[in-house]
């Protein structure tokens, strides 16, 4: 059979109408015949070309139309559509600004909350009656601090105390006076290892250590260690009213 | 301004003026994209005609149904081919301009018919002999038989010839418009 009576055969092939066998037939014979394939290639050139006419007239019209006008780069409103960072990348400044608010409000929130606390604390923290008996001339140390105590002047009731405190480390009370001391002088890290072991001694000076322990842990900011002394104080007799102003 | 639905019309009936309005309107955009992205002038016009005939493919091919949002179609298919056009340019591979891509593109390999309308200077010189082919009788008749798949006994029925002169038309037809392409590619 010449090329030129091949045509439908060929379009069959190029359409994919044939079958298994005819195909196997015909491709050797294209193998075979040079003319035959040269044939076939031009019917396919020509089946793309046709079937796409629309897509090379476009083609043509845009570069007649490119070669005319000159682009200026900008793009106007138009550059969300190039932006290649993700939604988080996006979104990153924002979350941010507003973790900053949330950490910034919630530290702001309990700084106020101390301050409240603070506040209420200084409004109930009153010095200790003196319950030490010393005769106004009494020349030791002891007792000139707790002149100095019963006249308000705690630095001096601080020095003479302290000294007291170290001529007799047995005597719990000069550690107390001297630990509320150092507390009514807004001291309250200097009173603090004073007041612990007075917690667990004397039963009589117990309750009022426990008492300032409480507001000297509480004049720190550590409301955590200072709540089990103040739940132990809620129902004293003395203490109770404090603890429930300080507790607001 | 152009609506989107006459753009859509526009780009069916290839009409100039709604070319025109396509390149003003997005082409600057496009071109600022990639010169922002170490990409040359040359590479964004490429880009932008690119993308015209992958846009203007869907539209004739009925993919491109959403007639209200027209300018993020265009952009966005721009933007990805150029980040697949990125991701390739190292390793990119040319496809052997040989009878493999027109029978890629002919099983509808979007690539291969991509590379043959934008790139093919077979592709270029057969079109355009055929654009200007005075001979309107060979032109209709390998038409019929190509585009139309109209058989040759069907072809000679209506001709009201035997089916062998058909035959034989068709394939001097088909030899004298290659002999064209041929000199023009020369």
């Amino acid at each position: 059979m010449s090329v030129e009576q091949t045509q439908d055969t060929i379009q069959a092939y190029l359409e994919g109408r044939m079958s298994a066998e005819e195909l196997r037939n015909f491709e050797a014979q294209i193998q075979a015949d040079p003319a035959l394939a040269e044939e076939v290639h031009r019917c396919r050139q020509l089946r793309v070309m046709t079937r796409h006419e629309h897509l090379l007239q476009g083609k043509q019209t845009l570069a007649a139309v490119m070669a005319e006008i000159d682009i200026t780069p900008d793009y106007g409103q138009h550059r969300r559509y190039f932006d290649h960072s993700s939604w988080f990348q996006r979104w990153l400044p924002g979350l941010l600004v507003l973790a900053a608010l949330v950490s910034g409000g919630t530290w702001y929130y309990g700084y106020q909350q101390r301050q409240q606390t603070l506040a209420r604390v200084q409004s109930v923290l009153e010095p200790l009656d003196n319950i030490i008996g010393f005769s106004p001339d009494d020349p030791g140390s002891a007792a000139a601090g707790m002149r100095a105590y019963d006249q308000r002047n705690y630095p001096e009731a601080i020095r003479y105390l302290s000294t007291a405190a170290q001529e007799s480390q047995d005597d719990p009370s000069l550690q107390l006076y001297l630990a509320v001391s150092y507390l009514l002088q807004q001291e309250p890290a200097r009173a603090e290892p004073l007041l612990r072991p007075l917690t667990q001694t004397d039963a009589l000076l117990t309750v009022p250590a426990r008492w300032y322990l409480a507001v000297c842990l509480l004049q720190q900011g550590k409301k955590t260690e200072a709540t089990p002394l103040l739940d132990a104080l809620e129902e004293d007799v003395v203490y109770g009213e404090k603890v429930r102003r300080v507790r607001g | 301004m152009m609506t989107d639905r006459q753009i859509y019309m526009g780009l069916r009936q290839n009409d100039r003026a709604t070319t025109e309005y396509i390149y003003k309107t997005l082409a600057p955009p496009l071109f600022k994209y990639v010169l922002s992205n170490n990409g040359s002038r040359e590479e964004a016009k490429d880009l932008f005609q690119e993308t015209f005939i992958k846009v203007l493919k869907r539209i004739h091919n009925d993919q491109y149904n959403d007639l209200d949002k027209f300018e993020a179609y265009f952009l966005t298919i721009a933007r990805n081919t150029w980040i697949d056009h990125l991701k390739s340019k190292k390793n990119k591979v040319l496809v052997d301009p040989d009878d493999q891509l027109w029978q890629r593109a002919d099983d509808s390999d979007e690539e291969a018919l991509l590379q043959l309308v934008l790139h093919d200077r077979r592709m270029e010189a057969l079109h355009a002999v055929w654009e200007t082919w005075e001979d309107t009788i060979c032109r209709r008749m390998l038409h019929q038989f190509h585009y139309e798949r109209t058989r040759t006994k069907d072809i000679a029925e209506a001709e009201n010839v035997p089916q062998n002169t058909i035959l034989q038309r068709l394939f001097k037809c088909r030899s004298k418009l290659f002999r064209l392409v041929q000199q023009r590619l020369q």
